[in-house]
């Protein structure tokens, strides 16, 4: 051991080993100090992440998926009318398993695996008209007329008003002092009944889309209602809650269809109605009990840190804004 | 004396190392929370994530996100009023590009907006919406896919409703026979400037 004291004569080397004991600590101690830091950071950092293992991205996965079966389904449905059910089935199989090939590459590229088939498909009846000039009576001209019955579920039911002057006039209609009933759509299950009227207001040319004893929704002329979704020209409307209160099966009818104009579309849950209000041209009442009512696939969505594997229901137009 | 001077000097070093592994041993055993301090910035790329997939989200949900991915020029093969390259270097005038902006233009944080899409071959291709810059090493990401039917309709310059899309017109090609045309999965790159 050196000699602390400073006896010694010789001056450049009293101190050389306390000196290279002392360069020694210093760089343990800074390396030390360094790593202590490091963890520090590291410990912040792992503190502050998620800890739901991206559960955020399956999740909006499979809401995209299920907005993408959506699509398809509504492609089978509208550009395959005439084929019988089980084509449409196997074009939407085909279709979905062709969705999961695109996309599968794309996710991978973020080291995720994902898979999407189909499980089960409802059969339903899509019915419409498209022809604009026309009011909404039966292919025999009938006022009052059942879409469908025995149904368990309606969605993306749109009417498109296309000449609003056709409407009968607020102060004409019977409830309300006159002698005339408006257009009504009414849902029955044969306990209880919701029913929406259609009128003009009798001053402007303003559309009232009345809800029986729910409240109403005034919108501009030629709107386009959208009874499933509660929506006027795209507007939520409040009071516009189709089928509140009435359980299912419920039947669908028209009532005064003469009293408006325009084009109205639908897919109901039921392959139950009577087929002399129908025809198969586009331009009169038409239905296709062979259409896709709703599908549930089947979606994972797999990587290092989570597996996700869940059931989807794809129901178009039923919760679209 | 003088000749201790060097000895003194090391001591106080060594004093000072002292205190100061104490303070950093008195940190340690204090419990780590998110809000302990650091040199980290790991929140502020936690918050610019989640804001670029709540941003997502609502364009997914309300139609926004459709509308923009199909807002193509199919004549001048970009982005309507984008720049020669397909992009916008600025922003993307759809709500979508609004809400981007609101959310990151004023705050200092630069954003990327990618497209990627599938090839017929299966290959895997990635091109720019919005482009801002090389994007830094605390850069995050946020994404949604969005799968496109035959029915899909390019947007014109004012948002109208234009021809449906098919492998001509459209930057991402119909990769089947079916209904089914593509996944376009749209990334938005956040960092901080």
């Amino acid at each position: 051991m050196a000699d602390l004291n400073g006896r010694r004569t010789s001056r450049g080397g009293e101190r050389a080993q306390i000196m290279l004991v002392a360069a020694f600590v210093l760089a343990v101690t800074f390396i030390a100090l360094a790593v202590m830091l490091n963890s520090v950071i590291y410990t912040e950092n792992l503190a502050t992440r998620g800890e739901d293992a991206h559960g955020s991205e399956a999740i909006a996965y499979r809401a995209d998926m299920a907005a993408g079966t959506e699509r398809l389904i509504e492609h089978v449905n509208e550009n395959q009318t005439g084929e019988s059910y089980d084509d449409h089935v196997a074009n939407l199989t085909t279709s979905i398993a062709a969705m999961d090939n695109g996309t599968a590459p794309i996710v991978a590229t973020g080291g995720t695996r994902t898979k999407v088939s189909v499980m089960s498909v409802t059969r339903g009846t899509r019915i419409g008209q498209f022809n604009t000039s026309r009011n909404f009576t039966d292919v025999g001209a009938t006022t009052d007329w059942e879409l469908a019955n025995s149904i368990e579920g309606t969605r993306a039911f749109r009417i498109n008003i296309t000449d609003s002057s056709q409407l009968v006039e607020e102060d004409l209609i019977s409830f309300l002092g006159g002698s005339l009933d408006p257009f009504t759509v009414r849902v029955d299950d044969g306990t209880d009944d919701w029913a929406v009227r259609i009128y003009e207001d009798d001053t402007t040319t303003d559309v009232i889309v009345d809800v029986e004893g729910g409240g109403e929704c005034v919108a501009g002329s030629d709107p386009e209602i959208d009874l499933t979704a509660g929506t006027i020209n795209g507007e939520p409307c409040g009071p516009l809650s189709f089928g509140d209160g009435v359980s299912t099966p419920y039947s669908l009818r028209y009532e005064q269809a003469d009293q408006i104009q325009g084009n109205f579309s639908l897919v109901v849950d039921s392959t139950s109605f009577t087929s002399s209000h129908y025809s198969t041209d586009e331009d009169t009442p038409f239905a296709d009990d062979g259409a896709i009512y709703a599908a549930t696939i089947y979606v994972l969505h797999e990587s290092a840190d989570h597996v996700y594997a869940t059931d989807a229901e794809a129901i178009p137009g039923e919760n679209d804004a | 004396m003088v000749n201790r001077g060097q000895a003194h000097t090391l001591e106080a070093v060594v004093a000072a190392l002292l205190l100061l592994s104490s303070l950093v041993f008195a940190l340690q055993i204090t419990a780590v929370t998110p809000l302990s301090a650091s040199t980290s910035n790991q929140h502020i790329e936690n918050q610019q994530q989640a804001s670029a997939a709540g941003i997502l989200s609502i364009a997914s949900q309300n139609g926004d996100l459709k509308r923009s991915v199909l807002y193509w020029n199919a004549t001048g093969q970009r982005f309507h009023n984008g720049t020669i390259n397909g992009y916008y270097t600025e922003t993307m005038p759809t709500e979508f590009g609004r809400s981007l902006e609101e959310a990151f233009g004023d705050r200092g944080i630069a954003y990327n907006v990618y497209v990627t899409y599938t090839e017929p071959d299966g290959g895997v291709v990635r091109d720019e919406m919005i482009y801002r810059g090389e994007p830094s090493d605390n850069a995050v990401m946020a994404s949604r896919t969005l799968v496109l039917t035959n029915e899909s309709r390019l947007r014109t310059e004012e948002l109208g409703l234009g021809p449906q899309i098919d492998s001509d017109n459209f930057y991402a090609p119909d990769i089947e026979d079916g209904g089914y045309h593509n996944t376009i999965r749209v990334e938005v790159v956040v960092w901080r400037i």
